[in-house]
């Protein structure tokens, strides 16, 4: 998937991206107001185009992802073990990041949005009683023309559900349609990521003339908040499931994984690390081969505990950034989109960008948000994914583990 | 059914002209009663039936067309000279109304009765053009479906064409053979309508024909005739000249192939609603591929407005010449380039022609308080003007199809007819 052309392609849009960045922050500051239409047209046509992308993007990816794990699912107690373990790691995941954002604000006074006329955050005045019954959508397909995030990924989850109990012929022509045309949505969001740079420039160049680098001070203390989060999550949370689940001394397992983790840490490609993540989990922490062949493929599509994190994370810093108080009922959507999102979420091109929209969308906050925190996510990126490698690799033992299946100790 | 299908148009219209002038004189303009209820909801069936089809239709055959679009086309040269086409034939239109309406000048002493005032707070502002390419962007697709936003529409169906031709083989050929067949469906939906444009025609011509003005006629009479006069040179000299210097091909055969949708177009005053008959005529008759007629078609219902720009022009100058203004060259020019952008600028917006004209007038700096009574006389006599104007509109789309379809180098144009 990750070959070495997508690599340098991707590499190379990155720079891009933070030539936009600067150059936007250069030209807001130097020409002040006078930026103004240029920037405008930019960051509306970026964000736009990334607006009509979001809507069949989360349908498609949904309803392929759940088609491709669903059908791994009803291959018996192994798949529902490992897709519980998976729900419930990434929860964790993102309800430490949660708190922590939520302790530390490190988006306070940052004030981007006092002159800015925000979307409402919709569902910020119902209970949470309420929200979980406006999760089903009366109609999915008003749900979709109104932009209803959350009801929209409930219909696609249990379409793509039932897509799986069909006959097997069936089953295929859909999962197949599904698949070509997530495909196309991927196709379509590999164009419109390219627009990027410019759109980013616009953006940038806008808030920097209109309100000044407030925005960019508190970055640096958001990018700690990441960091502190992806470390509780490595050296806490895991350690522990690994030691009470798994039976395991999490150094020992950790020492195995290093070749592994360094590999996701340079490449930020889950699916490129996969054949290392293999070879440590069943040669040095002795997990079964069986377990590790389903687990862990499976694992590097659907299970990114780090980027869930980092999603709930960046989204709470940005609502900060803008002056929008969250309530429990917002932040428990923010929680939900990012666990369920993550399901489809693998292969999308510039995901923390992509992904970010998505989440953004379903609280209502403004989409713009997201050029202010692509300054550090490539970096962030490298962090996460090997958040998400380790997170695969104790699934892996753990799961090994609960189906008797574990080492001969070596 | 042996009678061909405009044949039985053509008799529906008349038929409903007759009825309509019987409902005329009897009711004064203003009829009613049962018999015309239901006359009238044959139009309304209609032209319901024909909305119902537009998105669905524009939407498969755009992502079909697209990804068909095979070696040696390019979407950027498609657009190119489509975009040349639409500014090219609409500068032609602006010029005749402006030539015309200094002519035959027929506001000059023109008496304006005392009508509906028309004013200005009705209006929809219309968009620049650059507010229009960025609008062109759907902020989501599903909802520019729902509430019929066509451009958004268009916009997104040429993107995701475009998206599936990137995809691999296997999937590509899988995802083309879905939105052809959805699309054929479309088709043979739309045929059915088709079927059903005689009695639909039948009550939509009953109808205006019992509500139109008449008393207006007479004082207007000149300004209808210069107007009418400008699009039928449009319609049968300018456009088949410019077809028969870029195709070769004997425009009588492009007429023949239009019929139905012309009529269809007369009958309904509406681009839009006509698009499902365009498209069928388009391809069927005049074998243009769908590739092409999926790009030149519904974008030239919302943006190519020939007529529109031609009645925009001489609307204003006959103004001009109610108020005895004298308009200079320089003022002239304004007001082309204005009409030219504006008629642009307006897609979407119903009644169209009327809010550009407000738009106009007010570009060359008009303040008179009489404009709002002149525009409300127009307004009262613009639909029988309009089936003329939707007339000129769609069949300018088409020769646009056809000249880029020939230019791409088609070759079975008009097999079923010669």
């Amino acid at each position: 998937m990750n070959n070495g052309k997508m690599k340098t392609k991707k590499v190379s849009l990155t720079l891009l991206i933070f030539a936009g960045f600067f150059l936007g922050i250069l030209a807001g500051y130097v020409f002040g107001e006078g930026i103004l239409p240029l920037a405008e047209v930019l960051a509306e046509i970026f964000l736009r185009l990334l607006r009509m992308a979001i809507l069949p993007l989360i349908v498609t990816s949904i309803i392929s992802g759940v088609v491709s794990v669903g059908s791994a699912v009803g291959l018996g107690r192994l798949g529902i073990k490992t897709f519980i373990y998976y729900i419930t790691t990434t929860l964790m995941a993102i309800v430490a990041g949660q708190v922590l954002v939520n302790i530390l604000q490190p988006g306070k006074g940052a004030e981007v949005g006092l002159a800015k006329a925000v979307d409402h955050v919709p569902a910020a005045t119902h209970g949470v009683g309420d929200l979980l019954i406006r999760i089903i959508p009366e109609n999915p397909f008003s749900a979709m023309a109104r932009g209803d995030v959350l009801p929209v990924i409930f219909f696609s989850i249990l379409f793509g559900y039932f897509i799986t109990r069909l006959r097997e012929s069936q089953k295929k022509q859909m999962g197949d349609f599904f698949q070509a045309a997530f495909d196309t949505m991927m196709k379509m969001t590999g164009f419109i990521v390219w627009s990027a740079p410019l759109g980013v420039f616009g953006i940038i160049a806008r808030i920097v003339a209109t309100t000044g680098f407030d925005a960019f001070q508190s970055l640096g203390f958001y990018f700690l908040v990441v960091l502190m989060g992806l470390a509780f999550h490595a050296f806490v949370t895991l350690p522990v499931l690994l030691s009470v689940l798994g039976k395991m001394n999490p150094i020992r397992h950790y020492k195995g994984m290093i070749p592994a983790l360094l590999t996701a840490f340079s490449t930020c490609s889950t699916i490129v690390t996969l054949p290392l993540t293999m070879k440590a989990v069943t040669e040095h922490s002795g997990a079964s081969q069986r377990v590790a062949n389903f687990v862990l493929p499976i694992g590097a599509t659907v299970n990114m505990d780090g980027t869930a994190l980092y999603e709930c994370v960046a989204t709470i810093f940005i609502a900060q950034a803008y002056g929008i108080p969250l309530s429990f009922t917002a932040q428990l959507i923010i929680v939900l989109t990012a666990l369920l999102a993550s399901i489809g979420a693998a292969s999308v091109p510039m995901s923390g960008l992509v992904m970010m929209s998505v989440i953004l969308k379903a609280v209502g906050l403004p989409l713009e948000g997201v050029a202010i925190i692509l300054a550090v996510d490539r970096i962030l990126d490298m962090f996460r994914t090997t958040v998400n490698v380790l997170g695969d690799s104790c699934g892996a033992v753990i799961v090994s583990r609960l189906e008797k299946e574990s080492y001969k100790e070596n | 059914m042996k009678l061909k299908l405009h044949w039985q148009i053509v008799i529906a219209m008349v038929l409903g002209l007759g009825i309509g002038i019987v409902f005329q004189l009897i009711y004064k303009g203003q009829p009613s009663g049962w018999v015309y209820d239901i006359i009238c909801a044959f139009g309304t069936i209609f032209i319901r039936l024909l909305k119902m089809v537009i998105v669905p239709l524009i939407f498969t055959s755009i992502v079909s067309g697209v990804s068909s679009i095979g070696e040696g086309r390019s979407i950027g040269r498609l657009s190119l000279k489509t975009f040349t086409y639409y500014i090219v034939s609409s500068l032609i239109a602006i010029l005749i109304g402006i030539l015309l309406t200094n002519l035959v000048q027929p506001g000059v002493g023109a008496d304006i009765p005392v009508g509906k005032t028309f004013s200005s707070a009705d209006l929809k502002t219309p968009q620049t053009p650059g507010e229009i390419l960025i609008n062109m962007i759907p902020l989501n697709p599903v909802e520019a479906a729902a509430t019929g936003h066509m451009l958004g529409i268009i916009f997104f169906s040429i993107f995701l064409g475009i998206a599936v031709t990137k995809l691999q083989p296997q999937s590509r050929d899988f995802l083309k053979t879905i939105f052809n067949t959805a699309f054929e469906a479309m088709m043979k939906i739309t045929e059915y309508v088709i079927k059903l444009a005689p009695l639909g025609v039948l009550g939509l011509i009953t109808q205006t024909a019992s509500t139109a003005g008449i008393g207006l006629f007479k004082t207007l009479g000149l300004y209808m005739v210069t107007i009418i006069t400008g699009f039928l040179i449009h319609l049968f000299i300018v456009l088949p000249l410019l077809f028969y210097f870029t195709t070769r091909i004997n425009p009588k055969y492009h007429f023949k192939a239009m019929t139905s949708a012309m009529l269809t177009a007369f009958s309904t005053c509406s681009s839009n609603a006509t698009l499902p008959v365009t498209m069928d005529d388009v391809e069927k008759k005049a074998g243009v591929s769908n590739t092409i007629s999926s790009f030149v078609l519904p974008m030239g219902a919302t943006v190519n407005m020939n007529g529109t720009a031609l009645y925009e022009c001489a609307g204003v100058i006959f103004i001009s010449q109610v108020l005895g203004m004298e308009l200079s060259l320089a003022q002239q020019f304004l007001i082309a380039l204005t009409a030219l952008l504006s008629a642009i600028g307006a897609a979407g917006i119903p009644a169209a022609g009327v809010v550009v004209i407000f738009i106009v007038t007010q570009a060359i700096g008009f303040k008179d308080a009489d404009i709002g009574l002149i525009i409300g006389a127009m307004l009262a006599i613009d639909r029988p003007i309009d089936m003329f104007r939707t007339t000129v509109n769609i069949f300018s789309d088409s020769v646009g199809a056809v000249i880029i379809a020939k230019s791409e180098g088609e070759t079975d144009l008009y097999s079923s007819l010669k």
